[in-house]
Parts: C-alpha cells; sequence; structure tokens
C-alpha cells in the first residue's frame, strides 16, 4: 500500500502489485426530492469515505448485506454515478469521468458485470450483437470475418461450446448460467483490466453459480485481471477473493486479507456476519445438535438520517459515548488488516 | 428433539401436473415421505426442482392448471392437543370420511379427500403455511393487529374482540415483535419485522404443521439467522413440525432434522441432516453439498455440477440427473432408480441412485469416489 507513488509506467510494466484501480475517499449522497420547496433537504448518505485498492491478478470482495452502499462503490468505479467527493484513480492518475469520451476511453479499461442476467441482456438481440457492438464500439473489430472471430474465441472462453450454435441464440434460449456468461463475454469484449461483478451469481441456481465463480476465477489468472467482487455471501467471498473488505451502511468497518479476515473477524459487525452465515462444519460428529449463536438484533439503519459517528453503534455490544460522537480512523493491525473501530485504537 | 416414532403426515406417491398447451410438466413426481411430530424436515432444490409444488400440494392451494393426479396425503390428527383442536375431533366422527383408517389408531385423514368446508376448518387450524415473500403477504392496507385478528375471527367465532387483541399481544411477543406495532401497517416494518408477523399469523391457532416455502430468501443473513433461531425457539417451544423448503443446503443442515434433496420433480435422497452431511450418497447431493464455499477449514477448488436443470417439460429419460451425472452409466439413460437404502445396514439414509443398487453396481462408490470425480471435473476443460 505504500507503492502509489512509483511513477506510472513503471508500476504498470514492472510491479504486478501495483494498483491498476484506487478509489480514494468516496462519498456518495442521493438527494431525496420532497414536494416541499421550504422543506429542509435530505439525502441518502449511501457511501462515506470509502477507498480501496484493486490491483492486477487479485480479486477483492466487497462483502455486506442490502443496503450497505457496496453496489453504489461498484456503480461510481464504473463511472455509473458520480461520486460525491473522492477520486478514482486509474494507474495513479485521476480518472476523467465527466463527458462521453473520457467515459468511454476509461470503460475501455473498466468493466461492470450486472447482476441480473435476465434483465441485462436486450430479450430482442441475439448473442452476436451483443458482443459485436463492444467490438465494433471499442475498434477491436473492423469487418465482419474478424467480428465472427472474435466472438467464437470469446464464448469459447467463457465455455458456451459449441460457439457456433450459442452465436444466434436469443437470451430467452439461454439459462440463467448461460446468460450470466454471455455478460461476462460482453464484459471481456472490452478487453478489459479490471472487472467489477456486481454479485455476479446471486441470481443463479446453487449447483452453477460455483460454475461460474470458476471461470471468473480462471479469466483473472489468465488474463490477469483484476476483480472486484461484491456479495453478500461471506463464505463465497473467502473461497474467491484474495482480499475482502467489509462495508456496513455505507461505512468500511474491515478490510485485509479474506481468509483471516473471516477467520479471525475483529469488527463487531464482521463477527456478527460472520456468526450469522450459515455454516455446516458446525455439524461436525463431535459436537451433539447445534451451535448456539449469540443473538443478533437488528438491521441496516435508513440512510436518510444515519446514526452519528459509527453506523453500527447500535447494534454493537461494544458501544462506547465516543462511537457516537464520530467515526474511528482507520487502524492498522498488521498483515494488510485494518479495522475501523475504537475497541483496537484510533488512529485520527 | 421432541419427535416421536409417530408420523404427523404421510405423503406417499405424490403426483402433481401442470396441464400446459405446451405440454404437461410433470412438476412432482412419485413423492413419499412422512414428516413426524416436532421434527423440521426441510426440503432442497434447485429452481424448477417442484419443492414449492408440493409445499402448495399439501396445502391444498394449488389452482389449474396445476392438478394433482394421484397419491395421497394422511394427516393423523393428534390426541396430545389440549382443548381447541376442534378439527380432529370433527373429522374422526364424520362419515364423510370413508376411507378406513390406516394402520395408526386414532384414525388418519387423506387431505386430498377432503370437502371444501372441512378442509377450510384444516387450514390454519392444523396446517399453516409461511409464504415466500414477506412483503406481498400481507395485506398493505391493514395492520398487523387486524390481520392476527382476521385469522382468530375466521377460525374462533367464539372469541371476543377483547380475547383476540389479547392473543394477537401474545403472538407478537412470542415472534420478538413489541405489542406497540398491533396498529402498524406492513409498509412501516423491516423486511425481518414483516416474516416475522407472517410467522406470528402462520401460529395464531398453534398449527401442528407450520410449512415454511423460502421464508427468508429475501432477507440479509443476519436478520435469516435472527429468523432461523426464532423459528427453532418456536419449534421447542411449541412443538409443532416444519417443512422447510429452501435452495440453500447449508442452511437447512444448520435447522433442519431430516432433509429431502429434490431434483425434476423426485426426492433422490432423504436423510438425517448429519448423514447427509457427513455422507451425501446421490451424485447430486454431493454436487449440491459442495456448491457452497466453507466458511472454514482449507481452502480448496470446488467444481459445482455441470450442466444446468432440466426443463420440466423434457425430463431426460431413466434418471433425470443423468445428463449432468459424472457417474452416469447406460443403464441410467433407461432404467429408473427407485429410493432405496444406500446401505442395507442403514436403512434410514434412502437414496435414487443406480450406484447403489446391486443389479447394476457391484460396489457403491465411497465418498472418496464422489470426490475424485468431481475433482477431474473441476480439473478438466468440460465445465459447461
Amino acid at each position: 500500500m505504500n507503492d502509489l507513488n512509483i511513477t506510472v509506467e513503471d508500476s504498470y510494466a514492472q510491479s504486478a502489485t501495483a494498483p491498476i484501480l484506487e478509489a480514494r475517499h468516496l462519498r456518495k449522497l442521493f438527494p431525496v426530492h420532497s414536494l416541499n420547496p421550504l422543506g429542509q433537504k435530505a439525502a441518502v448518505h449511501a457511501v462515506e469515505d470509502t477507498s480501496l485498492i484493486l490491483r492486477p491478478g487479485r480479486a477483492t470482495a466487497l462483502v455486506g448485506e442490502s443496503g450497505s452502499g457496496k453496489t453504489t462503490v461498484a456503480r461510481m468505479l464504473a463511472g455509473l454515478y458520480t461520486p460525491t467527493s473522492g477520486t478514482i484513480l486509474f494507474r495513479g492518475e485521476p480518472a476523467r469521468l465527466s463527458n462521453s469520451a473520457s467515459l468511454r476511453a476509461y470503460r475501455r479499461h473498466v468493466q461492470l458485470i450486472l447482476q441480473d442476467p435476465f434483465s441485462s441482456l436486450n430479450p430482442v438481440h441475439d448473442v452476436r450483437y451483443h458482443l459485436a457492438r463492444p467490438l465494433r464500439i471499442y475498434g477491436h473489430a473492423h469487418n465482419k470475418r474478424q467480428e465472427t472471430e472474435q466472438i467464437l474465441s470469446l464464448l469459447n472462453r467463457v465455455n458456451l461450446s459449441p460457439a457456433e450454435q450459442f452465436i444466434s441464440k436469443f437470451p430467452h434460449q439461454l439459462s440463467g448460467g448461460q446468460r450470466q456468461r454471455v455478460s461476462i463475454a460482453r464484459a471481456l469484449a472490452v478487453r478489459p483490466e479490471v472487472l467489477l461483478a456486481d454479485e455476479p451469481v446471486s441470481m443463479l441456481d446453487v449447483s452453477i453459480r460455483l460454475d461460474v465463480l470458476n471461470l471468473l476465477l480462471r479469466l483473472k489468472d489468465e488474463e490477469r485481471l483484476a476483480l472486484l467482487f461484491i456479495t453478500h455471501d461471506i463464505a463465497s467471498a473467502r473461497y474467491f477473493a484474495e482480499d475482502a473488505l467489509v462495508m456496513y451502511a455505507g461505512q468500511m468497518v474491515e478490510g485485509g486479507p479474506s481468509d483471516e479476515v473471516i477467520q479471525k473477524p475483529m469488527h463487531p459487525y464482521t463477527r456478527l456476519l460472520v456468526s450469522a452465515a450459515p455454516d455446516p462444519a458446525r455439524l461436525n460428529p463431535d459436537d451433539n445438535g447445534k451451535a448456539a449463536t449469540p443473538p443478533a438484533r437488528g438491521e441496516i439503519p435508513s440512510l436518510i438520517h444515519p446514526p452519528t459517528g459509527c453506523r453500527f453503534h447500535p447494534r454493537c455490544p461494544h458501544a462506547m459515548e465516543i462511537c457516537r460522537q464520530r467515526f474511528p480512523g482507520r487502524t492498522e493491525l498488521g498483515n494488510g488488516r485494518w479495522t475501523n473501530c475504537f475497541l483496537y485504537g484510533d488512529n485520527n | 428433539m421432541a419427535t416421536t416414532g409417530r408420523p404427523l403426515l404421510r405423503v406417499s406417491n405424490l403426483n402433481v401436473d401442470y396441464l400446459a398447451a405446451s405440454g404437461t410438466v410433470h412438476a412432482v413426481t412419485d413423492v413419499s415421505f412422512s414428516l413426524r411430530r416436532g421434527e423440521i424436515l426441510g426440503l432442497a432444490g434447485e429452481s424448477g426442482s417442484g419443492k414449492s409444488t408440493l409445499a402448495y400440494a399439501i396445502t391444498r392451494l394449488l389452482r389449474p392448471p396445476a392438478l394433482i393426479t394421484g397419491g395421497e396425503i394422511r394427516y393423523y390428527p393428534g390426541d396430545t392437543v389440549a382443548g381447541e383442536d376442534v378439527i380432529s375431533e370433527d373429522a374422526m366422527g364424520a362419515d364423510a370420511i370413508n376411507r378406513v383408517p390406516t394402520e395408526i389408531d386414532g384414525g388418519s385423514i387423506d387431505l386430498l379427500q377432503l370437502p371444501g368446508a372441512r378442509l377450510r376448518k384444516m387450514r390454519w387450524n392444523e396446517l399453516a403455511i409461511v409464504f415466500q415473500s414477506a412483503m406481498n403477504a400481507l395485506n398493505p392496507v391493514m395492520s398487523i393487529g387486524a390481520q392476527i385478528s382476521d385469522v382468530l375471527r375466521a377460525h374462533r367465532p367464539q372469541m371476543g374482540a377483547e380475547a383476540r387483541k389479547q392473543r394477537a399481544v401474545e403472538l407478537l411477543q412470542l415472534v420478538g415483535i413489541a405489542p406497540d406495532r398491533l396498529r402498524s401497517y406492513p409498509h412501516e416494518l423491516s423486511g425481518g419485522m414483516r416474516q416475522r408477523a407472517i410467522i406470528a399469523i402462520a401460529l395464531a391457532l398453534s398449527p401442528e404443521i407450520l410449512i415454511m416455502d423460502e421464508p427468508t430468501t429475501a432477507l440479509d443473513v443476519v436478520v435469516q439467522r435472527e429468523i432461523l433461531t426464532e423459528i427453532m425457539r418456536l419449534r421447542e417451544q411449541l412443538n409443532f413440525a416444519v417443512i422447510f423448503i429452501t435452495h440453500d443446503l447449508s442452511l437447512l443442515l444448520d435447522l433442519a432434522d431430516n432433509v429431502a434433496i429434490m431434483y425434476a420433480g423426485r426426492i433422490v435422497e432423504q436423510a438425517s441432516t448429519r448423514d447427509l452431511y457427513l455422507h451425501p450418497r446421490h451424485p447430486y447431493s454431493y454436487g449440491l453439498l459442495n456448491s457452497f464455499p466453507a466458511l472454514r477449514g482449507p481452502l480448496r477448488r470446488m467444481s459445482g455440477i455441470p450442466g444446468s436443470p432440466p426443463d420440466l417439460r423434457s425430463v431426460p429419460g431413466g434418471c433425470a440427473f443423468h445428463p449432468r451425472c459424472p457417474f452416469a452409466f447406460s443403464a441410467c439413460r433407461v432404467a429408473l432408480p427407485a429410493l432405496q437404502p444406500a446401505q442395507t445396514e442403514h436403512a434410514g439414509q434412502t437414496v435414487a441412485c443406480h450406484l447403489y443398487n446391486p443389479v447394476y453396481s457391484a460396489e457403491p462408490p465411497t465418498q472418496n469416489d464422489l470426490a475424485k470425480k468431481y475433482e477431474m471435473l473441476a480439473e478438466g476443460s468440460a465445465i459447461r
């Protein structure tokens, strides 16, 4: 995390672990329109002070419940939302996302895979159309022959074979898993370096989820993609990603190597999340019956008037007076682990 | 748990078809199982495996084009329930039940033969259902209290308004909602609270059987855990039986006593939760169980199950799983496997797979064999 100042060319050419996409202190407010012109201006505080780093060949999982702001982060990184404040750095330089030309240039490198494969493909167009558009727009194919060639190779890369048959199919002729593969192929057609996957498997049948995850893992390794994997399932974050970040109500609460974050959660919210996740291993033959889980109460608060300070404090068993007053600074715990919690110190 | 040997509900050879223009869909085929008092039975399967249809068939909520084409659903009314158990005495004395009681003393009721009026009494009194989406199952223009009272008014006409309110407060407290929420409307409650309210309504008449159709799918993990803990606590307290339907097998392992795995409308494996977790026998169960990354333990490459669930309009012949099965051999394409004990000395775990049939397979596969075959899939490129 200290190598942020290496010059762009060097870092890209030599060091594989240099960050490719970085978000610094991103914040997003969504104004709430009220019919009363004299009423107080309200806003949904969707994301507060979020920083993250994506590196080539590495997957970072962003874990959180619904309403935690994880999708908003992905959409800001994809240039779909403009951050209220904060910067996005691409290869160390601030990304310009102001006009359509610069956005297009940015999206040549950063692509988003959406959650719902049933609504993210156009039902009146076939697979060829979906994959040909990015190829033409980003200038990778100049004629019909190149186009077909590349589409076939894309379909093979996402394990849709025989590709010759899939090329002329329409979305309704495909299963959920196959559609999500087409979505992935569509993102890959741009030849991006960063792939943002927003809950890519949560809409799929259980038995095919792993297949799609494994496909993404293979692509990450083979093509050295930087992957942001957004999920609410903490177990798949551990399986899929090297690093994990935990979000609660728009605030980042903990991060580090995913295995460690899940095995030894530090922040009270991460502990709650891990203890609430279904864990068949509790059924081991030694202990009889189901393990007692700590009582977990409450839900994510309204983000129009979020709790002050650390937003977890109303639910936190360890809440102190200071938790109500301000948000704790980041505490480094060594080995890449960090947490924003007064229980472990405060670097502000 | 408080499960006794006596069954409460016995489903035998149930068949449900959907009569569609493009062909008949056999949504549930030849399903048999029994549910004991106080048991939590998990029904797991992917979308389209027929698990929700099965739940609706048991409650007789199916409407055309769905049609129950065969089978029997026998309910064995309890004698242990005190006082308010109106329906069972009613049913036992009635001549409308023309079937002779089965081997169990005290008589039983075939839910499929029950006439409308009696069925209406039976529902909610004995058999309640919690639907998948809490958002849609509650009436948006009625307060929670009114919706609970509604159930009581319909089924306990002798109850006064004050007594109904008292019971509603009791029920809300039972599921962990503050009684001052009685006057709240569904939109004023969070998703978790709405689901609790629905469970409260389902428990209003102390039913013997609670059918839960993916009750936590739309909820976040933390809230899901709360609800599950609540269900287990209430089960201890009130001793009702639960049929819990979900696609999330890892959830069932935490919750259920016994699990039945469905694939393409049939039960392919049935076992106690522990047996299933320690040694799933059917290749599909094994694959399903290994489709969930573990929270703990060593990280290893997992493979999932190749292919996708079949279209129920054209279910593959023989064993419906054979096109996706890494073990499929010639018999799987032609002969339909029947549910039978996986091992002769271990009758509790039944599996519908030719691998465990001595006629086709000399030696049933061990857990290692299953693991190896799936690992080969993970390595190979034939993943589709």
